[in-house]
């Protein structure tokens, strides 16, 4: 996988690290037993400090996505096909998301747009589970 | 001119500035001059403009700095200094690669910083995990010729050790002549083999680093840019592979000439290979240049054109001090690619880089001085039997050896003895033993000159040789010939310098000295003809007979009419002789008769009819002009008096000789001794041992 980082970007190295390689999951790029470069390794590729990276696997690791072990390095431990989600993920996400929702609503994003940006987002990742509700199921 | 500083007074430069001059077109286009710009500003005058001033200042200076080493060449023919002075001209090309190279890098770097290109760029880095998690495969392939030749080499000297020469050429002069020689054993013959083994693992290791180096992606284009780094690790893995291969080829040959017990090695043999990997290694880092220029971007690679991420590469100018050397503390890497430049260069901001650079450099310090030549090493005077086969004929000989410095070059001299059945050192054992070569060569040793003495037909050990079975057969020519191979053989001893390569002849010895002069390779430095047949040789004989016989006629004890009749029969013998008539002697007194007899009998009479045909005032006039010699006779020589001497030193001083000096020696006598000294006597009078330091002045050697 390709990352790209923005040094000039309002959002932490780390988080723009821990976001790509979770939008490299997402698509495919990356899959449960993808092998990641060791922090040292990807540090002096991106000509960062090895402790950014390390706070991003870390991160990765909470989540569930990253395995990291002494011998074998980081591993990716799931994607979309590993099944469904650890208990009590939905939830938690669901709460990250209303935020989310809620920025657009507040300024005043229309909500048929909002949704197809949603959809647009789910397509770009091509699951193929991506659903686009019609505007009836939508209460 | 000294083919050396031709090559590192003229060459090298010329090769740098050509290298300089395609630099520009051998770096990234978005690091113009060493600084980075972003893409955009890839065509913007300022930088455009750079180019011309930049290489019209290298064109200029380079028509005259290539000129000047040639000059310089010219006025250092050899020997001291010229290695010194040789590296001159290097030194001021890259001084001028420097000069012009700042210039444009501080012309481009005004207008970045005027023109404010990066302002309002979003500055990024990229990087692509899976140049790490699935790599770029070791190109086993291409480390194939490298391997092959290594091995090939240490079959070559397997199979060859035990015909090696028993002393091998290990040191080097600046122009390829060998300089020191090492006793031969394994670990001596194969130190070419260990060498391309530590060159093929060091370049195995260097191509093992750079698969895993950093790869430095254009976050605009990182997809394109990370398919162009494995090329470009691809093929520079090939190149320095390739390199490899030229350098073992390299020491291959300088091995086989090493093995020969080889004098030099022409500097063309290993360079040839070398200057062959190199511009394979150049012609790499074009393409990679090529690669990531702007065609690259839609070239037929990349068909699919990347989205536009709206990063451009970071501006990481604050880390490249003068755009050459790196200094990032944060960064963890050791290696990084040249901005300018081909290949790689460390962090000088990582101490791990610091301490491997200063590693390999104290390592390369370290070899160099332990592979000088021990030059303070004084080495032993000693002789050396040595043999060679001329005709058939298996010839015995002595090499002496003064002592001397490893490495040292000295004169050589090839001493040359009188008639009869003289051995090398100038007896006829048992009537004669006076040493008179012997006690030449002693004279040589103690102003370093070296010389060669042998047995010559019909003495010593060498005996009749190819002639055991008709010794009649011999002539002239035989015993000239067989003085070229001595020469030849001396001048192959590793110790003799062959441009200073001499002669000492004693009495018919300085014949053969004459004639020799004229046909070996290359020709004497220097000829000290001692007490030389100045005269055909039955005039000689004739003359010396006709002062024993006014001797004897002065004493009383012939008449006056029998010396006259006596000397008419001996002029008339001869004539018929020449002519090939039936000699007549029956008229001369027996001792004369005797001698004439046993000269024109069926076993002497071919070799004195062949020396009596060569006319040494011709001989003299052979030798090659521009050679120094020195003529001696003794006043208490009957043989070969000063007063006939005079023809023929007018007969040499014809040639041009370099300087002719005449030494008269008082009370000497033909065998070099006091008149006065009883016979069997080993001993040389003192002013022949001075007219011999004087004859090896110019080429005297200090241990």
């Amino acid at each position: 996988m390709i990352l790209n980082l923005d040094l000039s970007s309002e959002v932490p190295i780390y988080q723009q690290i821990r976001d790509q390689v979770v939008a490299a999951i997402a698509a495919g790029e990356l899959v449960a037993g993808s092998p990641l470069p060791s922090t040292r390794q990807l540090a002096g590729d991106l000509g960062i400090n090895f402790h950014t990276v390390g706070k991003a696997y870390d991160q990765l690791r909470h989540e569930g996505l990253l395995l990291i072990n002494r011998k074998s390095g980081a591993v990716v431990r799931r994607d979309p096909r590993s099944g469904p989600a650890e208990p009590g993920f939905a939830e938690e996400w669901a709460g990250r998301m209303r935020t989310l929702l809620a920025e657009a609503v507040a300024q005043g994003l229309d909500a048929a747009a909002v949704l197809a940006a949603c959809g647009a987002a789910l397509d770009d990742f091509g699951t193929g589970a991506a659903h686009i509700p019609s505007e009836g199921e939508l209460q | 001119m000294n083919m050396a500083v031709v090559v590192s007074g003229a060459l090298v430069p010329a090769v740098l500035l050509v290298l300089a001059w395609l630099m520009p077109s051998l770096t990234p286009p978005d690091l113009p001059f060493g600084v980075r710009i972003p893409a955009a500003r890839r065509n913007e005058p300022a930088i455009v403009g750079q180019l011309r001033p930049y290489r019209r200042w290298l064109v200029g200076w380079g028509a005259v700095v290539p000129v000047a080493g040639c000059v310089l060449a010219g006025f250092f023919p050899d020997g001291a200094g010229a290695e010194v002075v040789g590296t001159v001209p290097a030194f001021v090309v890259l001084a001028v690669y420097v000069t012009g190279y700042t210039r444009a890098r501080r012309a481009v770097l005004a207008a970045k910083q005027a023109g404010g290109w990066y302002e309002g760029l979003r500055q990024g880095v990229a990087a692509d995990t899976s140049l790490r998690t699935s790599r770029q495969p070791f190109p086993w392939l291409w480390a194939l010729p490298s391997v092959l030749l290594t091995a090939a080499t240490a079959a070559i000297g397997a199979a060859r050790y035990d015909d090696m020469p028993q002393r091998l050429p290990m040191y080097f002069g600046f122009d390829g002549t060998a300089v020191g020689f090492a006793d031969k054993s394994v670990g001596v013959a194969f130190v070419p083999v260990f060498g391309q083994v530590a060159l093929t693992a060091l370049i195995t290791a260097t191509v093992w680093a750079v698969l895993r180096g950093r790869a430095d992606l254009d976050p605009a284009r990182p997809v394109a840019s990370a398919a162009g780094h494995r090329r470009y690790v691809a093929r520079m893995g090939a190149a320095l592979l390739v390199l490899a291969a030229a350098l073992d080829l390299s020491m291959l040959l300088a091995a086989l000439r090493i093995w020969d017990g080889a004098g030099e090695i022409p500097p063309v043999l290993p360079l040839a290979p070398v200057a062959f990997g190199l511009a394979v290694l150049v012609v790499a880092a074009a393409r990679t240049a090529q690669d990531s220029g702007p065609a690259a971007a839609d070239g037929p690679d990349e068909s699919t054109v990347e989205p536009d991420s709206g990063l451009v590469h970071a501006d990481d100018d604050r880390h490249w001090r003068a755009g050459i050397v790196y200094v990032n503390r944060q960064d963890p890497a050791l290696l990084v690619r040249k901005r300018f430049g081909i290949g790689w260069t460390v962090n000088a901001g990582n101490p791990r880089a610091v301490l491997l650079l200063l590693t390999s450099v104290a390592l390369v310090v370290a070899l160099t001085v332990a592979w000088r030549a021990p030059e303070h090493t004084t080495i032993a005077a000693t002789d050396r039997d040595v043999t060679f086969t001329v005709d058939g004929t298996l010839t015995y000989g002595t090499v002496h050896v003064p002592a001397h410095r490893a490495g040292q070059r000295l004169a050589a001299a090839l001493l040359l003895p009188g008639s009869g059945t003289t051995d090398r050192d100038g007896n006829q054992p048992p009537a004669m033993v006076v040493d008179t070569l012997a006690l030449t060569a002693n004279a040589l040793d103690a102003d370093g000159v070296m010389s060669l003495r042998f047995d010559k037909y019909d003495s010593g050990r060498t005996g009749p040789g190819a002639y055991r079975d008709d010794p009649g057969r011999i002539d002239m020519a035989a015993f000239t010939r067989q003085a070229e191979a001595a020469y030849a053989v001396m001048r192959d001893q590793p110790e003799s310098d062959p441009r200073a390569l001499l002669i000492i002849g004693h009495s018919e010895g300085a014949l053969h000295a004459l004639l020799a002069a004229h046909d070996v390779s290359p020709a004497p430095a220097g000829l000290a003809l001692l007490a030389p047949q100045d005269q055909r040789l039955l005039d000689l004989i004739s003359r010396q007979l006709g002062d024993q016989l006014d001797q004897l006629a002065a004493a009383g004890r012939v008449d006056a009419a029998t010396a006259a009749s006596n000397k008419a029969g001996i002029t008339r013998a001869v004539a018929d002789f020449r002519a090939e008539r039936a000699a007549d002697t029956s008229g001369l007194l027996p001792p004369f008769a005797d001698l004439l007899n046993g000269l024109f009998s069926p076993y002497n009479s071919r070799f004195v009819r062949t020396d009596d045909a060569t006319d040494p005032l011709q001989a003299a006039r052979g030798i090659p002009p521009g050679t120094r010699v020195e003529v001696t006779c003794g006043t208490a020589d009957s043989n070969v008096p000063c007063d006939t001497l005079p023809p023929f030193t007018a007969a040499l001083r014809e040639t041009g000789t370099a300087s002719l000096v005449e030494r008269r020696l008082d009370g000497v006598d033909h065998l070099l001794r006091p008149a006065a000294a009883p016979p069997q006597t080993k001993v040389l009078d003192p002013s022949v041992l001075d007219a011999l330091h004087q004859f090896d002045q110019p080429w005297r050697r200090r241990a």
